[in-house]
């Protein structure tokens, strides 16, 4: 009966099929961390980054044989995981996130007039934040400046290389990445404004 | 010189090649207050992330589970083989439980497909670079004569072979149809991709669009998308037929393409004839 069940359960593996299982093992399995942590980092839930991680792999095993032998399996993972991120997640949200990116730029004008020395941007001011507070905050950017951030200063990638997962030309790469760095400093200072590590000038 | 303040971005993250410009970027900031500033601030905010933000490895409860479902089944079986090995080596419930859970599972397979009831995709299916979006608009501008044929044809063959002279990248079919007069078929270009499209019609003046599109490039392009799920019931050998602002509108996959079908004949008509596309 067990041969039976296990004869129902398990089919045939061709020579092939196992090949192709062990060439997705080598190129797409080492992958599996960095693609997490930037689906973490992106849904902001382990529930949900462990889905996306899930589904992405799935979709990446069934296309395999797409994937041009030779070329960066990396940048191929993550151009999935961020479609499958956009079509799960728009979907769920209805809209991306909107951000009056004016509004913040006016609020970094304030803070650089309101500061007539240098002081608020001691490193030392914020050290006393916690990772839960700096994720928060990465997490709440709108998702096109949340990508470029995790991918630049988390998973350290080159603007030609986020470039090319999220095929925008490297000068957008630059300057979202300037602004995304904008709007998380106005939002790190006004946690450290609130903590009270900023002492106001008089 | 006028300086970009998005290049402190780059000069923080070391992206400026050009050694003159790098230059002039480093002395511009040297006496520009606002520019300091913001080469500040990049600098900040990337120091922070990188010594705050920890780095997280998937859990390898999560891993295994993604490993599990991509496995070869034989693989699988010969980790799990244990557990059913002990399991069925005591006598008291091997054979009954063994012929209880062949039923359970025979009787799972013969009900599956009354319990997956199709839902109404068309719902789900959302904005400009969706398939089911981007046939529906397609099929109203033929109505309107704003789309009209960039090859007039009754010949499969040469509408095949229209379609790949044209750019398009992926195999494609194009079916005799019975009912059905071949008319001719468009190639459409977004973002540098091809994409194959033909028309059928009837006596009786009625139209049949047909746009196919390889599934692969729904999972890894941005230009054109399904929603999962419509995709996983098309990929589970179901045709999905509604009736989508008054046309009757049709999803099937066909070896590895999925076919979009929109036409003001009746929903019987064409699911008869484009169900099963060959």
């Amino acid at each position: 009966m067990l041969n039976f069940l296990i004869a129902l359960l398990a089919e045939p593996q061709t020579p092939e099929q196992k090949q192709f299982y062990a060439d997705f093992e080598r190129e797409a399995v080492p992958h599996m961390d960095a693609l997490y942590n930037y689906a973490l980092k992106m849904t902001g839930d382990s529930d949900d980054a462990s889905d996306l991680i899930q589904e992405t792999y799935l979709k990446a095993f069934r296309f395999f044989d797409k994937f041009e032998k030779g070329t960066n399996c990396k940048a191929w993972l993550f151009r999935i995981m961020k479609n499958t991120y956009i079509n799960t997640y728009r979907k769920n949200t209805k809209e991306p996130d909107k951000v009056d990116y004016d509004d913040v730029e006016n609020f970094y004008e304030n803070i650089k007039a309101s500061n007539t020395d240098s002081a608020h941007l001691e490193k030392d001011i914020y050290d006393n934040l916690l990772d839960d507070e700096l994720s928060g905050a990465i997490t709440s950017l709108p998702e096109d400046f949340r990508t470029v951030v995790i991918l630049a200063d988390i998973e350290g990638f080159t603007y030609e290389e986020i470039a090319d997962f999220i095929d925008v030309p490297v000068g957008t790469v630059r300057s979202r990445l300037h602004r995304a760095r904008k709007m998380l400093f106005t939002k790190l200072y006004e946690y450290a404004g609130d903590k009270g590590y900023l002492v106001k000038e008089d | 010189m006028d300086i970009r303040k998005d290049l402190t971005a780059a000069l923080v993250d070391n992206e400026i090649i050009d050694e003159s410009l790098k230059k002039q970027l480093v002395s511009k900031i040297e006496t520009d207050v606002d520019l300091r500033y913001d080469y500040m601030v990049q600098n900040l905010v990337k120091t922070l992330i990188k010594e705050k933000v920890s780095y997280q490895s998937i859990p390898e409860k999560v891993k295994s589970k993604v490993l599990r479902k991509i496995q070869p089944k034989e693989i699988r079986v010969k980790s799990s083989s244990s557990f059913f090995a002990g399991f069925f080596s005591r006598p008291a419930i091997s054979f009954a439980t063994a012929i209880l859970i062949v039923l359970a599972a025979l009787l799972i397979l013969i009900n599956r497909s009354e319990v997956t009831q199709p839902k109404d995709f068309a719902l789900e299916q959302l904005g400009e670079d969706n398939m089911f979006v981007q046939a529906k608009n397609n099929f109203r501008s033929i109505l309107e004569g704003k789309l009209a044929p960039q090859l007039v044809s009754s010949d499969p063959s040469e509408v095949k072979n229209f379609f790949a002279s044209s750019g398009v990248n992926y195999s494609t079919v194009v079916p005799e149809m019975r009912k059905w007069d071949l008319l001719g078929a468009v190639v459409s270009e977004d973002r540098g991709e091809k994409f194959a499209h033909h028309v059928y019609a009837n006596s009786e003046g009625e139209i049949v669009y047909l746009f196919q599109v390889e599934e692969s490039y729904l999972q890894t392009h941005e230009i054109i998308k399904l929603t999962d799920d419509l995709l996983s019931y098309l990929d589970n050998g179901n045709c999905y037929t509604t009736l989508n602002d008054d046309y009757s509108t049709l999803m099937s996959k066909s070896g590895n393409n999925i076919y979009a079908v929109v036409s003001n004949a009746s929903l019987d008509d064409i699911s008869q004839s484009f169900c099963a596309l060959n």
